[in-house]
């Protein structure tokens, strides 16, 4: 497994998958036209990584605006966590927002909702950070 | 396609106006408009603006890609005695005008937690992915949105302005 980076442009987030780490980070904005072309090639990546995952896996998500398409993304990688869940890897999702992002916030909320077997973390951003 | 039909509104608080094509670049370039009033000039817009702008844009889109000609369309985000809004208006043909009144009037008859819960179960079945979110985008704007009002009026034969009113 390599490390993958992809730089954040302005339709899409900056992401990089560090296998090494066992680090996913997805920060910016999403909402290219085409959102399953774009996260296919993330998802198999992280389909791959978790034939073999470290102890710990940590998802970072921060995420400024999304459009409909970008979720269904998350929700299909959520599921796929939470398939994963139960055996010996700990998965941590942190879903990053800045305070006045009531959307990002109540987006993260339903997530915990329908995926409760899942460690999703709702993290307010601390300003400067 | 006769993109003079397009009809202006006025209102008292006007923060964006524009005629003319849509497509990702000018999406973005409308979100660095946002983000600089904000920034720059003292207004202050609720977070889902820019997400249910990024649903409305991104469905207008659509329309142009079924287009053969340059294919305007109308977009204005302003404010009306404290009430924020979009509102677009396209030309469309009588094969997407069904399509939208069926989708527009089954939604008008919904309450907000069925809406939720529809959204919920398609982003589940993956249903509507290879619209590019289609159907996905208006039902995001229902239950975001605080109302939607929307008329459909023929212009010349078979052609129709579908004005779309957006409450934030």
């Amino acid at each position: 497994m390599r490390l993958m980076i992809k730089k954040e442009t302005k339709f899409t987030p900056y992401i990089e998958l560090d296998p090494e780490r066992g680090v996913v980070e997805i920060r910016g904005k999403s909402y290219p036209e085409n959102s399953f072309e774009f996260y296919k090639p993330i998802m198999e990546w992280i389909e791959n990584y978790f034939q073999s995952p470290q102890k710990l896996t940590k998802l970072n998500i921060e995420l400024v605006y999304f459009n409909s398409s970008s979720s269904k993304f998350l929700f299909d990688l959520f599921e796929f966590l939470e398939n994963r869940t139960g055996s010996e890897s700990e998965i941590v999702i942190n879903w990053i927002y800045d305070k006045e992002n009531d959307m990002i916030e109540e987006a993260g909320q339903e997530f915990q909702a329908e995926f409760p077997k899942l460690d999703i973390r709702l993290i307010i951003k601390v300003d400067g950070a | 396609m006769h993109s003079d039909k397009l009809i202006c509104q006025n209102s008292d608080n006007t923060y964006l106006s524009y005629i003319g094509t849509m497509t990702q670049s000018v999406l973005s370039s409308f979100i660095d408009v946002l983000e600089t009033l904000e920034k720059c000039h003292g207004v202050k817009f609720p977070h889902k603006l820019y997400m249910i702008f990024i649903e409305t844009a991104q469905n207008l889109m659509q329309y142009s890609s079924h287009s053969e000609e340059i294919y305007k369309i109308y977009l204005s985000i302003g404010k009306n005695q404290d009430q924020l809004y979009i509102l677009t208006q396209n030309l469309i043909d009588k094969e997407h005008k069904k399509k939208l009144e069926e989708r527009l009037n089954s939604i008008s008859q919904l309450d907000r937690d069925t809406i939720k819960e529809i959204y919920r179960q398609k982003l589940k079945s993956g249903e509507d992915k290879h619209e590019h979110g289609a159907g996905l985008g208006l039902l995001y704007i229902a239950r975001h949105s605080s109302k939607i009002e929307f008329e459909i009026v023929e212009i010349v034969d078979e052609k129709y302005l579908f004005t779309l009113m957006i409450y934030i």
